[in-house]
């Protein structure tokens, strides 16, 4: 079994994209659809190897659950790319500064997307 | 430029750009009109300082299934996020502008129920597929500050493009 990678949108395409790209290199998904479902997963499973994650949720967004991951020590070891349609440059500070490993602008070219994944997981 | 003006520009470059990397190019349609059967319609609200209002997304039901790339597709979900993504482009596209909006969750609606999308006298940028399947859009918006919109110009704050990976 490859490594889990946890997929946090609310939307259910995005997260069958994303995962239909990733299964090809050999990730296990586990999908979230919020930042707060993406919190109780983690906190129940600590073999999640990387995070993929969207800014705008409803009832935690994105960035509230970096401030999380911070607040429970799993940030900056666990590496979590932000996966949005946000491009404001002062949210991706906020997120660098949270310990997030990347920023993605949707819509994702698969190919890249996976290698991002292999590189920051090194599989 | 009249902000009006940029939004229509906005609009249409960021349709063309969201479609394309779908995999179905668009053009501008030869003239206006949008069947009302089998269309998805959804909505997203916006507002900020300067500028508030929502984004109005109609597509064709078949545009809407050769756009979603996996095979257990939800129309609903999938126009949804279409517009997720398409008021995402046009708030990036909006940055060096000095104008900032935030986005909300979108609403999706069957198109019938917004027959009047594109009625006269409400013009809407209307593009169309190389098989004819069309997209319509507009921007119902209010301006907050006319003062900074009066003197609207580009500036050169620098914004990621759709699809890049930026690693930190």
């Amino acid at each position: 079994m490859g490594k889990r990678v946890l997929v946090v949108d609310d939307s259910a395409s995005i997260r069958q994209q994303v995962a239909a790209a990733l299964r090809d290199g050999g990730f296990e998904i586990l999908e979230a659809v919020d930042g707060q479902e993406a919190l109780d997963r983690l906190q129940a499973d600590p073999a999640i190897a990387a995070v993929l994650c969207d800014v705008n949720m409803p009832r935690m967004n994105g960035l509230e659950l970096l401030d999380k991951l911070v607040a429970n020590g799993r940030l900056p070891q666990l590496p979590v790319v932000m996966l949005t349609t946000e491009g404001q440059p002062a949210l991706m500070q906020r997120a660098k500064a949270a310990g997030a490993k990347g920023w993605i602008v949707k819509p994702f070219k698969p190919p890249l997307l996976l290698a991002t994944l292999q590189r920051i997981t090194g599989c | 430029m009249a902000i009006a003006q940029t939004l229509d520009n906005i609009l249409f470059t960021s349709i063309n750009g969201l479609f394309k990397a779908y995999g179905q190019p668009m053009e501008e349609a030869k003239n206006g009109g949008f069947a009302i059967d089998g269309a998805w319609c959804a909505m997203v609200g916006f507002g900020g300082p300067t500028l508030s209002g929502a984004l109005i997304l109609t597509v064709a039901a078949d545009l809407v299934s050769r756009t979603c790339q996996v095979s257990e597709l939800s129309p609903r979900d999938w126009i949804g996020e279409l517009a997720n993504q398409l008021a995402g482009r046009v708030k990036n596209r909006l940055l060096p502008y000095g104008i900032v909006i935030q986005v909300q969750i979108p609403v999706v609606v069957r198109r019938e129920r917004l027959a009047p999308l594109d009625g006269p006298g409400l013009p809407c940028v209307t593009m169309q597929a190389q098989n004819g399947s069309r997209v319509a859009a507009c921007i119902d918006h209010i301006v907050h500050d006319p003062e900074s919109v009066e003197a609207l110009s580009r500036g050169d704050l620098e914004v990621p493009r759709e699809g890049d990976v930026i690693l930190f």
